[in-house]
């Protein structure tokens, strides 16, 4: 190798990321429902590029999802009430599965029930398929009834993920939400029960209001606000969760560029997700990754996991001041 | 910046859709209520059809947040126009444009109309809603041409309408201009003076109550169209499932499976 080359080619840094046993090329995922379920973003990026790609929320019923209106713009970000519209797992395994067979990254898919029985069949289904990497338990959607229900107790969340560990050999991602008035206390519980990682954080519930007609923006009234406005409630989180248990997290909310995933990164988020980015760029979640592998290589950093986690609070105080 | 600047962004070899940065060629008031802007963009216009649309962010900041969808209004060559008015802060921003400033555009998006040759081709455009029945025009022999806004302020001027203005016929709700009333009082017109009123093929854009009377109208007669719908967006690509229409299968997406509807599917 001559000299030129050899400065142009600086070696690239190590991406991959270790969850339990698997081995993620790199960091960069997608948050579920920001993504669809299939090909969606096929014609916008190459998935196998991604170090997994992470399913819209499946029920077990199809569900035809809320009444519109759905969506509304709001400062730096948006709120959505969708309801988890899919097509139920039996449409998922015979349509969307096979999709996937022949994508070369790891698949996380993505579930929801109204009861514990719900996720432990979910969870049943999609084991025997291995195209199915990790099943994420989405115990923290804010837009249906009972969706936040093993989010408000960490009895209820140490059940859900206790009983689907039990049933299922891939290994077991948990979204929590911010909503959750004990959040450490769930937290606690999801890794008891034996999570394998946390995926943090879900959307917070906001509202809208249209002052002429008097009427909420959403049908639903509430929504699930997410995008950049969520980010520093997000990476808060992800940074406390890290202070008090040693567990992978998937940080998410608000991601937009490398720099964001970074800040991340340095909470100690072993992995990032590109959720409501994806809607404004449909290459959010690969300039993210090409601005992350840019940042490691220009600052000599050689393995993502050097980065991990660096965030230095000596002479910063968490703590507001008192008064 | 030259408007041929306009650079490239994102073209995947076996893929048409396209996000790319435009350079503004144009952007001037049409009516008091209307603006059109125009950029070039050689790859978009060589690979749009009639109904397509465009979603544009009107900044690189992401504030506002969301890209705006615009159907394409015509296409000239390389240019491709958008007709906007101005109704929150997106579209302020984009009225604000001067030329040579930018915009990010990706598309094409969303199904596309139907084009008949041997039938009697009717649009019914309300508002707004009229935008993607000129670039039908530029596709297909349209044989009746209804537009219909609150007042004459927002209705497409003749220098727009060009060679459609003999096959035009207006209404305004306050009586500015053309048949006062909605647009349904020109198309029952039309549909009586047509001797084989089945042979009518309808298409309609406008505001959800002007679209149900037009189907309404429709299924009055016995006669078939198609309906493009226009609902709030995010990601328009089908993925966010924000803009969904009720069909008689179901919720489709508007983005994907619409924007264009056929009316014995849709349900307005």
């Amino acid at each position: 190798m001559n000299k030129t080359s050899a400065k142009k080619n600086k070696k690239s840094a190590d991406l991959t990321v270790k969850i339990g046993n698997l081995v993620f090329k790199n960091p960069v995922t997608v948050a579920s429902g920001t993504f669809g379920t299939s090909d969606e973003y096929a014609g916008w990026i190459k998935y196998e590029k991604l170090g997994a790609i992470t399913t819209k929320t499946v029920t077990r019923k199809p569900r035809q999802g809320n009444v519109m209106p759905r969506i509304y713009e709001t400062p730096a970000g948006m709120l959505n009430a969708i309801g988890l519209q899919n097509k139920g797992i039996d449409e998922f395994i015979e349509h969307k599965i096979p999709y996937f067979s022949k994508i070369k990254t790891h698949l996380i898919v993505n579930i929801a029930g109204e009861s514990v029985e719900d996720y432990v069949e979910l969870a049943k289904r999609l084991d025997p398929f291995k195209e199915v990497s990790a099943v994420e338990l989405n115990i923290s959607c804010p837009n249906v009834k009972k969706g936040l229900e093993f989010c408000a107790k960490p009895e209820l969340a140490h059940e859900v993920v206790k009983a689907v560990k039990e049933v299922t050999r891939h290994p077991v991602f948990t979204k929590v939400s911010p909503e959750a008035h004990d959040f450490l206390g769930v937290t606690e519980a999801c890794v008891k029960a034996g999570s394998d990682a946390l995926t943090a954080i879900n959307t917070l519930k906001g509202m809208a209001i249209d002052v002429a007609g008097r009427r909420p923006r959403l049908a639903t009234a509430f929504g699930g606000l997410s995008g950049p406005a969520i980010r520093p409630i997000a990476l808060r989180y992800v940074y406390e969760i890290k202070k008090h248990f040693d567990i992978p997290v998937i940080g998410t909310g608000g991601i937009m560029t490398a720099y964001d995933a970074l800040e991340f990164i340095v909470a100690g988020a072993h992995m990032v997700a590109s959720g409501t980015a994806n809607f404004v760029n449909p290459r959010a979640s690969m300039e993210i990754l090409e601005g992350i592998e840019k940042y490691l290589k220009e600052n000599n950093i050689a393995s993502i996991s050097n980065l991990r986690g660096t965030l230095r609070v000596e002479g910063r105080k968490e703590e507001m001041p008192a008064g | 910046m030259d408007r041929n600047h306009a650079k490239k962004i994102c073209l995947l070899p076996d893929m048409k859709m396209l996000d790319q940065m435009v350079a503004i060629g144009e952007n001037t008031k049409i009516a008091s209520h209307l603006y059109k802007v125009g950029f070039d963009s050689a790859g978009l216009a060589k690979i749009l059809k009639p109904g397509h649309f465009l979603q544009v962010a009107v900044t690189d900041t992401y504030d506002p947040f969301l890209r705006r969808p615009y159907t394409i209004y015509r296409v000239k060559g390389s240019r491709l126009e958008i007709l906007y008015h101005v109704v929150g802060r997106g579209s302020d921003i984009l009225a604000r444009k001067k030329r040579g400033d930018t915009l990010k555009v990706m598309g094409p998006l969303g199904n596309i109309f139907k084009i008949n040759k041997n039938r009697i081709n009717v649009v019914v455009g309300g508002g707004i809603g009229i935008a993607p029945f000129i670039f039908l025009g530029q596709k297909m022999r349209i044989d009746h041409f209804l537009m219909g806004a609150r007042s004459k302020d927002g209705l497409l001027p003749r220098a727009e309408v060009g060679a459609l203005w003999k096959k035009a016929r207006f209404s305004t709700e306050d009586g500015s201009a053309g048949t006062q009333g909605f647009i349904t009082r020109c198309l029952e017109e039309v549909i009586r003076e047509t001797k084989d009123a089945k042979r009518i093929y309808l298409y309609a854009c406008g505001p959800t109550p002007m679209m149900k009377a037009v189907m309404q109208m429709a299924a009055k007669y016995g006669i078939e169209g198609e309906a493009s719908v226009e609902e709030r967006m995010a990601c328009g690509v089908g993925a966010c499932l924000g803009c969904v229409a009720e069909t008689r299968d179901g919720y489709k997406t508007s983005c994907v499976e619409g924007t264009v509807f056929t009316f014995d599917k849709l349900i307005l």
